[in-house]
């Protein structure tokens, strides 16, 4: 009985946990929404520079419209950036972030040169010299490096944008674009066009837009335009290989599959599947992966969609790109999205299982290939290329960031303190999903300066105080944090009166914080 | 650690290059012809260039250390008996010792069938290394008369980085020298096991705890499961302090992966993955050793691949979980045969080969073994030189695991019984080493009030046998391997009937396997269709095939047996030659030449 008892309530305070977690995800939260201007379908293959208005301005998005349906913005500074946030709303003493991402306003190409054909096969030429234009024309936010040499000897290109003057990059909460590996067109893997685009339409963005700007000081948007560059710039000439690069990652690896060899004969064996690999396990900071692929051999098993409830409110904010939609829209929406993202993680060997196991990263496969090609501000593109940008910002405000606030300061003796911290995490996405916590003592931790910590409890909503762990010498381990989640720490601090102390967090992905209270 | 002050001696051989065998003369009008040249170049075999004959090392019963290793391996090298294989260094930057050896035959040695002898994959056991050893040191001896169409490959010392730790008294569990965060508190290496008692020993730790899983059993030197009721209980650890004090004793030492658990069939994040790596990266065939071995294996024919690792004393299929287990068990048959050698060779009572999981009593996601037998397709056994059955003191010979099994256990101080294996290897102790060989628990304090109870067996005992015992534990080994070789699968191309009327040739034939193994298992053909076996006929020019078969695809063959026989009716003028040609994944090519 006495066991049973202690499992009911166990189970009650999971599920009012869980509670906590859906009524905060709940919450009407501010989600500026990057909504780019549908393209001006011309309906022909026609180079939209053939057309007079090819260059003309976007209209200026509905967001931006008086009376655009906004969440949040009747909130004071709800929406605003960084930049533009007065001090207090900084928070001088709380050390918070702002996690705006970037506006909606489209740049109106005043540094745009769309040289590059986003709309058909590329050349490697092409593709190397669009590389260097935007190197040349963002090198304070953007980089460029390679992973390792594909077979043939190419280099398998890494996009880094970031504000690279601000931090390291590989310190700050990130997102993954990858273009797919399965086979897109005729056997061949999708071309790094719609990476380009998405990379170019941010760059762009953060140009025109303080706010994007800013965001950019906090984000790290990793590119993979092609990951496979044999197979995309001389499909004909490329060696044939043991097996497909999209089976060939140690997730799910199995030794057979119904086509022949085609997982390899052990995982990674491929330089290009090892490079890719290896720079994602060395890597913390990325929760999130946006995959363009158009899925063709997904296997389509009607299965019901498993996700958690914090799942469905991701699908369902990265989903709903029009805010004009109908409520069933969205909610469909969002439903084939999730349905969409369990087929590529069920898939044995793939980059989404493996970036799902391996970075318990928060997927979402996107087919931006097959949308009818028009003009767009950035150039000739199908459609679905202009909603890329959108999402990854719509994700990076989710990843796990943490904000603390100083609530009080308790004098307990001359020299001992109570300093009472309310930590949270203001993304959706957890600091360490629930399946990984085993492993890990903790993904949230702190180090203080400016006095000796002497103990440190925690306080969790509808839990017991606990004490936070001391990893030697001077690190406190937090335990976990859910996506909004919010706890209360009480810092035992031994200092003199008039001392300034600081905290530093710090979560497994990146999104640190500090705070700061002077002991009087 | 005795062995570890003994030391090298060297003893000497006889005459090491006899003369090959002379190639059985083949019928006038056949002729064997080369095999063929293989896709992928074989990974670097360096040609020995005409050495001086040198006295040969003779393998000497006793733990040998790396530098020994790496010695005998280069005289074995420098004698002319042997090649070297060129393997790249661990992560902790010790160089892997290998070679291959074979009779001289018309085929080159990386173009023969394969057999892998593999020493201490698992990083802890010595006794399988020296097992190699011992057989590599009767190959050597015997180089003249093996099998002049098949090769040893011979990796004696695995996993360098662990046995180096294994020899030197501080087993780090197989572990390699990859830092790694194991339990995720963002310190590398920080909580190893120590000597807490100064006894020069890292042994077992047990820790009382409410709610540990373990109590005392019924022999207090063992532990069992508890049951209701039965206090008081105990956690298991290794010896040790918790150095970082987070509750847990030993949970992140020194060192990284078992190389036996780093391959891809069954392996997983949950398995193998601490949470944090600091910078280093842990995936399956990560690092370069494994996967130049797996890449070598790939690139040869791999016949059989034997890793000489476990303390079961049993030779165990592959298996390292119940979903592969099931996989091997479909080719029973071919594992069994091999278990039979294995058996009649080291007068081990075994009839069957049982799996890895079972014969080790847990689970191996990620072994060697699956991958090596899904993969490769080669026959991949764990062969476990030491066990509780291998040596018998003056006992009646049944008293093994399997007899232990059925015995009365004590169960008067209510205590739960021992289980089988422990009371196998109880036996073991008492009655051929007077109980020496296993420390006492005993009490010591952790320093920080903890009390805890240290004991257990000591490391060259249960785990690697006694020095004095390696003669029995290596018993047979080398005669095993000598059959295993002789009992190859072996292609022939019979000629049922070649006749000639005019131009039209009647030609029946068909592919026999005259060796004592089949030519393949189950994964070979799925996994590798290309080492299927397959029979084919060469016109020559002007010939034209009138009706029947010019080949294809067979079934594999069991020892001893023959294909389908084959028809083909050819038009060819007179003084044509056909030929035939066989080959499958386990074999050399062969190829005949038919003048009806």
């Amino acid at each position: 009985m006495k066991l049973r008892a202690s499992m009911v309530s166990a189970i009650a305070v999971c599920v009012l946990a869980l509670g906590t977690v859906i009524a905060r995800a709940q919450d009407p939260v501010p989600v500026p929404d990057v909504p780019t201007p549908p393209p001006q379908t011309n309906g022909t293959d026609k180079p939209a520079q053939d057309k007079p208005d090819a260059q003309k301005p976007p209209d200026k998005p509905a967001a931006d419209k008086p009376g655009a349906d906004k969440p949040g913005a009747d909130k004071p500074g709800a929406d605003k950036p960084a930049s533009e946030k007065t001090g207090a709303e900084a928070g001088s003493a709380t050390g918070s972030q702002s996690t705006t991402p970037p506006t909606a306003s489209v740049p109106t190409s005043p540094t745009s040169s769309a040289v590059f054909d986003y709309a058909s096969a590329t050349s490697e030429a092409a593709y190397t010299n669009e590389l260097q234009n935007l190197l040349a024309k963002h090198s304070g936010r953007l980089r460029r490096s390679s992973l390792g040499r594909s077979r043939s000897g190419r280099d398998i290109v890494l996009l880094t944008l970031t504000d690279l003057a601000d931090g390291d990059p590989d310190k700050k909460p990130a997102v993954l674009l990858v273009t797919g590996l399965d086979p897109s067109f005729d056997a061949h893997p999708a071309g790094p066009q719609a990476a380009l685009f998405a990379a170019r339409d941010l760059l762009e963005r953060a140009v025109a837009d303080p706010a994007t700007a800013a965001w950019f000081a906090r984000t790290s948007v990793y590119v993979l335009p092609a990951p496979d560059p044999d197979a995309t710039f001389e499909p004909d000439k490329t060696q044939p290989r043991a097996c497909r690069l999209d089976h060939n990652f140690p997730a799910e690896w199995k030794p057979w599959s119904s086509e022949t060899c085609a997982q390899g004969p052990y995982p990674l064996s491929e330089p290009e599947t090892r490079s890719i690999a290896r720079f994602l396990s060395q890597r913390s900071n990325v929760g999130a992966v946006v995959l363009l692929s158009r899925g063709a051999d997904l296997a389509n098993s009607g299965a019901p969609v498993e996700e958690s409830e914090l799942q469905r409110i991701l699908f369902a904010r990265v989903a709903a790109a029009d805010a004009a939609a109908s409520e069933d829209d969205k909610r469909t929406a969002a439903e084939a999205l999730a349905r969409r993202s369990q087929a590529f993680e069920r898939e044995s060997g793939s980059l989404s299982a493996f970036c799902r196991e391996r970075l318990s990263a928060f997927l979402v496969p996107l087919d931006p290939f097959a949308s009818a090609v028009g003009d767009t501000p950035i150039g000739r593109a199908p459609s679905g290329f202009t909603s890329i940008a959108g999402t990854i910002a719509r994700l990076a405000r989710e990843l796990p960031r943490l904000s603390c606030t100083v609530d009080q300061t308790e004098r307990l003796r001359e020299r001992l303190w109570k300093v009472d911290v309310t930590v949270e995490n203001q993304g959706l996405l957890p600091t360490l999903p629930e399946s990984e916590r085993e492993r890990c003592v903790a993904s949230v931790w702190f180090e203080a300066t400016g006095g000796r910590v002497a103990q440190v409890g925690v306080s969790r909503g509808g839990a017991a105080d606990t004490n936070a762990v001391l990893r030697p010498p001077a690190t406190w381990m937090l335990g976990h944090l859910d996506g909004r989640e919010k706890i209360k720490l009480h810092v035992l601090v031994e200092a003199a009166e008039g001392t300034a102390v600081q905290l530093s967090l710090q979560t497994l992905r990146e999104g640190q914080t500090q705070c700061a209270v002077t002991l009087h | 650690m005795q062995a570890a002050v003994l030391c090298a001696t060297w003893s000497l051989a006889g005459a090491l290059h006899a003369q090959d065998p002379a190639p059985t003369p083949a019928p006038a009008h056949e002729r064997e012809v080369q095999p063929q040249e293989p896709a992928t170049p074989p990974a670097v075999p360096v040609q020995a260039s005409q050495p001086e004959p040198k006295l040969v090392p003779v393998w000497d019963p006793r733990y040998h250390s790396l530098d020994d290793v790496t010695q005998m391996v280069a005289d074995w090298i420098a004698s002319g008996a042997a090649t070297k294989v060129e393997l790249p260094a661990t992560r902790g930057g010790l160089a892997v010792p290998a070679l291959q050896i074979g009779a001289d035959g018309p085929v080159p040695l990386a173009l023969r069938p394969t057999i892998f002898l593999v020493g201490g994959l698992d990083g802890l056991s010595l006794t399988g290394c020296e097992a190699v050893l011992a057989i590599t040191s009767d190959l050597v001896a015997k180089r003249a008369t093996l099998p002049n169409d098949t090769t040893f490959v011979v990796i004696p010392w695995a996993s360098p980085d662990a046995l180096s730790d294994t020899f030197a008294g501080q087993p780090v569990g197989g572990r390699d020298h990859l830092a790694l965060d194991d339990d995720g508190d963002l310190l590398v290496d920080e909580d190893p096991p120590d000597d807490v008692d100064k006894d020069g020993l890292v042994l077992d730790m047990i820790v009382e705890d409410p709610s540990g899983p373990l109590v005392r059993a019924s022999d207090p030197r063992f532990l069992s499961a508890a049951r209701a009721g039965d206090k008081p209980r105990y956690r298991l650890w290794r010896e040790g302090r918790d150095d970082d004090h987070d509750g847990r004793f030993n949970e992140d030492p020194v060192g990284g992966v078992v190389l036996d658990l780093a391959f891809p069939v069954g392996w997983s994040l949950a398995n193998a993955d601490p949470a944090h790596t600091a910078g280093a990266t842990v995936l399956p065939l990560d690092d370069p050793l494994t996967r130049a071995l797996a890449d070598l294996m790939l690139a040869r024919t791999s016949l059989c691949v034997l890793l000489f690792q476990g303390n079961h004393g049993e030779i165990a299929r592959p298996g390292g979980m119940e979903s592969t287990a099931a996989e091997s068990a479909r080719d029973q048959s071919a594992f069994d045969a091999v278990a039979r050698l294995f058996a009649t060779s080291t007068g081990r009572m075994q009839k069957s080969a049982r799996s890895v999981r079972e014969a080790r009593g847990v689970d191996r996601p990620g072994c060697a073994l699956d991958w090596i037998h899904a993969v490769p397709g080669a026959l991949a056994f764990e062969v476990a030189a030491w066990g509780p059955d291998v040596e018998h003191g003056t006992e009646p010979k049944d008293v093994g695991v399997t007899s232990a099994r059925f015995d009365k256990d004590d169960t008067t101080a209510g205590a739960p019984p021992v289980t089988p294996v422990d009371r196998a290897w109880a036996r073991w102790l008492d009655n051929t080493r007077g109980g020496i060989g296993f420390v006492d628990w005993h009490p010591v304090d952790l320093g920080d009030g903890t009390k805890a109870l240290v004991g257990g067996w000591e490391p060259f005992s249960r785990t690697n046998a006694p020095a004095t015992s390696l003669q029995a534990a290596t018993a047979g080994m080398a005669a095993f391997v000598e059959r295993l070789a002789q009992s190859a699968p072996r292609l022939a191309l019979d000629v049922i009937e070649s006749k000639r009327d005019g131009d039209v040739i009647t030609l029946r034939w068909r592919v026999e396997n005259t060796g004592g193994l089949l030519t393949g298992i189950s994964t070979l053909a799925r996994g590798r269709p290309e080492h299927a076996p397959h029979c084919e006929l060469v016109l020559p020019p002007g010939a034209r095939l009138l009706w029947g078969e010019t080949g294809g695809a067979l079934a594999d063959l069991a020892a001893g047996s023959a294909s389908r026989e084959l028809t083909s009716v050819v038009l060819a003028p007179e003084g044509s030659v056909l030929t035939l040609r066989a080959s499958s994944g386990w074999t050399v090519p062969v190829s005949r030449e038919v003048k009806p």
